[in-house]
């Protein structure tokens, strides 16, 4: 069971770069940078992949076939596993760290083709989370890294962000900035 | 290495953006070039690329220039940014774009939060909010308080190590 103020607030990032990362934002408003693991040789060539192909065609078929693996207790694919294995390795050192147990996580990833919110779900539910994503109406379904890092340097936050329509109105004026964001 | 140039006013929001990666272009993969300066200018290059390549809306003048990762702070990659930071600027030239107001536009290089863990600190701060604010429904006031009453009690049996 999901309490919601037991859950630390938690957020990973998954990159083509050597680390993937965690940290904890508190409801004081301070934050923490907890874990970090090396990318393994199998989520390395994932990402190589997932960054030239293009979403998969949706088929019933495939569809079934994910839906069966999850009954086995399965990965729903193979890059499912891998994905699943990495945020697992991160959750394990998370909550070491925090003396406590996380189901609801954000995950920002680079916004490739080939990585689908349908991957990333059954990852994080393979490995025991579940993600604030899932909602589409009216969030988003996915958290570009850009966008995650964009908010972590203090741009583009509403003040009042606990009235989701008082934070459309000052969206308006916020200023638009073409943003150049570069992870090495 | 991955570049992304993206049309930003809140951040919790999906946009398109257009993006490079180059899976050859880390620190590791540079024995693996003719020299050092080989492995710089290529890196140089890949920085220039996507705003060099923008057509139509996309070739607008950066405003706001966001770092991540492990080696970006790299002092060789400091100075190649540097220097594809300067060509980048002379690609807004009025000249060159019609959407550019000045010939040097304002651009600010936000390292506030930590490279290494800004998207994951990004990424915790909507999960903070999200787990805060439930859709299509506004508390009460009196609940922040009920809330944080609650919180004071049970964090303290909530360490981190």
């Amino acid at each position: 069971m999901s309490i919601v103020y037991f859950i630390q607030p938690y957020g990973i990032r998954l990159t083509p770069t050597t680390y993937r990362t965690s940290a904890v934002h508190r409801y004081d408003g301070s934050t923490a940078d907890l874990a970090k693991v090396t990318a393994n040789t199998d989520y390395l060539e994932l990402m190589q992949r997932l960054s030239k192909s293009k979403a998969p065609k949706k088929s019933t078929f495939k569809k079934y076939l994910r839906w069966i693996n999850k009954q086995l207790g399965r990965p729903a694919t193979s890059d499912v596993g891998i994905l699943s294995n990495l945020i697992d390795e991160l959750k394990k050192d998370t909550e070491a760290q925090l003396s406590t147990t996380i189901n609801r996580v954000v995950v920002t990833t680079p916004i490739f083709g080939g990585l689908t919110t349908d991957d990333l779900n059954d990852a994080l539910e393979y490995a025991g989370a579940r993600s604030w994503l899932i909602y589409r109406i009216p969030y988003p379904t996915c958290l570009g890294e850009a966008n995650a890092v964009f908010a972590a340097n203090g741009n583009g936050l509403c003040q009042n962000y606990k009235n989701l329509y008082d934070c459309e109105d000052e969206s308006e004026d916020m200023p638009l900035h073409l943003v150049y964001t570069v992870t090495y | 290495m991955y570049v992304t140039i993206v049309s930003l006013k809140e951040a919790f929001t999906e946009r398109d953006d257009r993006h490079l990666i180059d899976f050859n272009a880390g620190l590791d993969s540079l024995p693996s070039y003719s020299s050092s300066s080989a492995f710089w200018t290529h890196i140089r290059g890949q920085l220039v690329f996507l705003p060099k390549s923008a057509t139509g809306w996309w070739r607008r003048p950066i405003t706001k220039v966001l770092l991540a990762g492990e080696s970006v702070t790299n002092p060789h990659f400091q100075t190649a940014l540097k220097d594809a930071l300067t060509e980048i600027a002379k690609l807004s030239a009025p000249e060159r774009s019609p959407y550019s107001k000045a010939a040097q536009p304002n651009v600010t290089i936000d390292v506030i939060a930590d490279p290494l863990y800004a998207a994951a600190r990004g990424a915790a701060l909507y999960a903070r909010w999200r787990q805060e604010v439930p859709w299509d429904c506004v508390e009460p006031e009196r609940c922040e308080g009920e809330r944080k009453h609650e919180q004071e009690q049970k964090f303290s049996k909530f360490e981190l190590r």
